[in-house]
C-alpha cells in the first residue's frame, strides 16, 4: 500500500507540471494587460514605455511566457508561492489565512450531503415504488435541476433577509455556537446541491446490492431484515457511494468558489475569483494548483478507499 | 402413506404461488404437493422455469415482494410434535426467521455469487451460528465455524476461515455454502441445484457429501435439478414438475421403470443410461415449454404429448393414485405404463 502510494504520488508529477503549464497559459490568455490592474488608469497614461517595462521587469512579468512559467515551478519546487501582484504579500501566508474557511465549508458540505444522501438514498430503495421514494426521487431530480446559486441566493432571501434565521457572510467570531450559526447556511446549499446525486447513486446502488443472492443467502439465515439490509446489502452497495463521493471531492471545491462568492465567506474561492478578475497570477496558480493536486489526491484516495472496502480489489 | 406419516417433516399441499409483474398475473405454482421424508431425499425435476425454484423458496418465504401464496399449505412438523404452517407465518417475522437456517437450511444455484464478496466466509458462517446459538464466546464460534469447514473437506479450514469467497474455488464454494448450510444442524436441506455451476468430478463429490450428511444427521433432503441423471444416483423420491405443476410423484425405482407420465418418460428418453453404451438413442423432448401467459386450457403438456387425446386439450388432469406412494396427472396413465418403452 505504502509502494503503491509512493509510486501514485510520483505519477503526479508530470500531470501537475502539465496542468499547471495550461493554467499559466490560460492565463495569458485572458484579455487585457495585468498592468492595467496595478497602476491606475491616469498614471498609466503618464508612464513612458521605458518605466512599464522597467515596472514589468521589477515585478518579473516580462520575457517570454515560458521562461516565467519555469522560473515560477522552480520557485513552487522551494516552497514559494510568489507574492501577490497587487499588495506583495507572500501568497503562501494569505493561503493560510483564507484556507481554513475553505476547508471547513468544504468538510462541512461534504459531511452533510454524505449522511443525508446515502441515509435518504438506502431508505429510498428500501421504499421502492411506496411514496417516501417517489417523494425523494422528484426532491432528487430538482436537487440536480437547480442551479447552486440560484438555490443559494434563493436560501439568502429567504433564511437570511426575510426570516432572519441566519447571518450573512463572514465567518463566527471564535465561539463554537456563533462558528455553527454562520458556518450552516452556506453549507447547507453546499451540501444540497451534492446530497441529491449521492442519493440518486445510493438509491441505485443499494437496490442493485439488495437484489443480489448473498442478501437471499442472508435473509435464509434467519437474520433480520435490518441486519439482511445494513450487513449484507448496505455494506456493499456502500463501495461504489464512496468511489463516487471521493471523486467529487474537486467539485466540492468548486462549489464552494460559487458559494463563498454568493455568502460572502471569507474563502479561497472569492479570493480567487478577485485574482482573476485582476489577473494576479502567483495567486491563481497557487490555489490552481491547489485544486488539480486536490483532483489527484482525491483519486488516490479513492483507489484506496476501494481497496479498504473491498476485498477483491488489490493496489497495484 | 400413512405408515411413513410420523416420518414427514415437511408437507406441501395444493400449493398455489402466483407472481404479478406488468400487471399480469404468471400463475407459477398451481397446485403443488409432496412431502418431504426424514433421513430421505425428494429430487424435484423438470426444465428450466417450470417453477422448481420458486417451490423452495416458498417453503422458506423467500418469494420476491410481487408473489403470493394464494392457496394451499406448507406444513413444518417439528421433532416435538408441533405442525407450524410456514404459509401462514409472517414473512420476515420471527417464527420463520427462527426456522431458517435452524430448522431448514437451504442451498442456492450459483455459489458464484451465493457468498458475499467483503466478508470472509468465516464470518458468513458464525454470522449463522451467532443468529442460532446466541451466547457462545468468540472463541467458541470460531471453533466451530472451523469445525464446520473441516466436515466439508475443505482442506486447511483455520486458513480458510479468514478468507474472501473469491479466494474460494467454486466447488470450495459450494462446501462452504454447505457448511454453512448444515452449522445448525437443520432437520431440512433444500438444494436448489446445488452443483449446475460445478464440473462433473466436483459435483459428484458434493453429492457424496450430501449422502453423508443424509445418512449421519437423518437430514431430509429435498434437491431441485433438471438433471435425471442425478436424480437417479441421489432420490429415494422425485417428483417430476411441468409448468407450475407436479405431474408424477413417487419412489425413485417406479419412477424409473415404470414412468406413469409422458412427460417423465419424455425426459427419460432425453438422457444417456450408464451402461448401454454408445448406441443409445437420445430423443430431446419435441415442441418446447409454453409461454406461462399463454397456456394450453387442459393439460399443460398437451402440445407435446404423444398419448394426448381430445379430453386432454379440455381438461386439466387432477392427481391420480397409480399405487400407494405414486401418482401423476395423466388422464391415459394407464395406457402410458402399458406401452413398455
Ligand atoms: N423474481 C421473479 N420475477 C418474476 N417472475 C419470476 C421470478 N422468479 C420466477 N419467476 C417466474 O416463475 C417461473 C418459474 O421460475 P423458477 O425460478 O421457479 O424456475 P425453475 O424451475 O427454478 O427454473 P431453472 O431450472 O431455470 O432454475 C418462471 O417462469 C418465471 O416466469
Ligand atoms: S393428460 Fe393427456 S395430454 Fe396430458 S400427459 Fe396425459 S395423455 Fe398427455
Ligand atoms: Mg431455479
Amino acid at each position: 500500500m505504502l509502494n503503491f502510494t509512493l509510486r501514485k504520488l510520483i505519477g503526479m508529477i508530470p500531470m501537475l507540471i502539465i496542468i499547471t503549464f495550461l493554467i499559466y497559459w490560460g492565463i495569458e490568455l485572458m484579455p487585457g494587460d495585468v498592468i492595467d490592474f496595478l497602476i491606475p488608469m491616469d498614471q498609466l497614461a503618464e508612464m513612458s514605455a521605458e518605466e512599464i517595462a522597467a515596472f514589468k521587469a521589477a515585478k518579473g512579468l516580462d520575457g517570454p511566457m515560458i521562461v516565467r512559467y519555469l522560473s515560477w515551478l522552480k520557485d513552487v519546487c522551494t516552497g514559494n508561492l510568489g507574492f501577490s501582484l497587487q499588495n506583495n504579500m507572500p501568497v503562501s501566508e494569505l493561503m493560510m489565512q483564507k484556507l481554513p474557511a475553505t476547508i471547513e465549508l468544504s468538510l462541512a458540505a461534504l459531511v452533510i450531503s454524505t449522511v443525508l444522501g446515502i441515509l435518504l438514498g438506502v431508505v429510498s430503495a428500501l421504499k421502492k415504488g411506496k411514496i417516501a421514494d417517489n417523494v425523494l426521487t422528484v426532491a432528487g431530480m430538482i436537487g440536480v435541476a437547480i442551479p447552486q446559486f440560484l438555490f443559494g441566493i434563493f436560501c439568502i432571501i429567504l433564511f437570511c433577509l426575510t426570516l432572519n434565521w441566519f447571518p450573512v457572510g463572514q465567518r463566527g467570531d471564535g465561539g463554537l455556537l456563533s462558528e455553527l450559526h454562520h458556518l450552516f447556511l452556506p453549507a447547507f446549499v453546499l451540501g444540497i446541491s451534492q446530497t441529491a446525486g449521492v442519493m440518486r447513486y445510493s438509491r441505485s446502488s443499494m437496490l442493485d446490492s439488495m437484489n443480489r443472492d448473498y442478501v437471499k443467502t442472508a435473509r435464509a439465515k434467519g437474520l433480520p431484515e435490518w441486519k439482511v439490509n445494513m450487513y449484507h446489502g448496505f455494506r456493499v452497495a456502500c463501495t461504489p457511494v464512496m468511489v463516487l463521493i471521493g471523486f467529487r471531492l474537486p467539485t466540492l471545491i468548486s462549489g464552494a468558489i460559487v458559494i463563498e462568492n454568493i455568502f460572502q465567506w471569507p474563502g479561497v474561492g472569492r479570493w480567487f475569483t478577485d485574482a482573476i478578475k485582476t489577473q494576479n497570477t502567483p495567486i491563481i496558480m497557487s490555489v490552481g494548483l491547489f485544486m488539480v493536486l486536490m483532483v489527484l489526491l482525491s483519486s488516490l484516495l479513492v483507489d484506496i478507499l476501494t481497496a479498504v472496502l473491498d476485498p477483491r480489489v488489490k493496489l497495484s | 402413506m400413512s405408515e411413513s406419516q410420523n416420518n414427514v417433516v415437511l408437507s406441501v399441499k395444493d400449493l398455489h404461488v402466483y407472481f404479478y409483474t406488468n400487471q399480469r398475473c404468471n400463475k407459477v405454482l398451481r397446485g403443488v404437493s409432496f412431502d418431504v421424508k426424514r433421513g430421505r431425499t425428494l429430487c424435484i425435476v423438470g426444465e428450466s422455469g417450470c417453477g422448481k425454484s420458486v417451490t423452495a423458496n416458498s417453503i422458506l418465504r423467500l418469494l420476491p415482494e410481487l408473489s403470493r401464496i394464494e392457496e394451499g399449505s406448507i406444513t413444518y412438523y417439528k421433532e416435538d410434535g408441533t405442525e407450524i404452517r410456514l404459509d401462514q407465518l409472517e414473512k420476515n417475522g420471527k417464527e420463520m426467521r427462527a426456522i431458517r437456517g435452524q430448522d431448514i437450511a437451504i442451498i442456492f444455484q450459483d455459489p458464484m455469487t451465493a457468498l458475499n464478496p467483503v466478508f470472509t466466509v468465516g464470518y458468513q458462517i458464525e454470522e449463522m451460528l451467532r443468529q442460532h446459538k446466541p451466547g457462545l464466546s468468540k472463541e467458541q464460534y470460531k471453533k466451530e465455524a472451523i469445525e464446520d469447514l473441516a466436515d466439508m473437506g475443505i482442506p486447511a479450514p483455520d486458513i480458510r476461515y479468514g478468507e474472501y469467497p473469491h479466494q474460494f474455488s467454486g466447488g470450495m464454494r459450494q462446501r462452504s455454502m454447505i457448511a454453512m448450510g448444515m452449522s445448525c444442524d437443520p432437520k431440512i436441506l433444500l438444494a436448489d441445484e446445488p452443483t449446475t455451476a460445478l464440473d462433473v468430478t466436483i459435483s459428484a463429490q458434493i453429492f457424496d457429501l450430501m449422502n453423508d450428511l443424509k445418512r449421519e444427521h437423518d437430514t431430509a433432503i429435498m434437491m431441485i435439478t433438471h438433471n435425471m441423471g442425478v436424480v437417479a444416483e441421489m432420490a429415494d423420491e422425485v417428483a417430476v414438475m411441468y409448468m407450475g405443476n407436479i405431474v408424477e410423484y413417487g419412489p425413485v425405482e417406479d419412477i424409473f421403470t415404470n414412468p406413469a407420465h409422458p412427460y417423465t418418460k419424455a425426459l427419460l428418453r432425453s438422457i444417456p443410461v450408464l451402461g448401454k453404451g454408445k448406441n443409445q438413442q437420445l430423443e430431446p423432448i419435441r415442441g418446447s415449454t409454453p409461454d406461462p401467459f399463454n397456456r394450453p386450457k387442459g393439460c399443460q403438456f398437451c402440445p407435446r404429448c404423444d398419448y394426448a387425446c381430445p379430453r386432454c386439450e379440455e381438461e386439466m388432469p387432477d392427481e391420480e393414485w397409480v399405487k400407494e406412494g405414486h401418482y401423476t396427472r395423466c388422464f391415459n396413465y394407464r395406457e402410458v405404463m402399458a406401452d413398455g418403452k
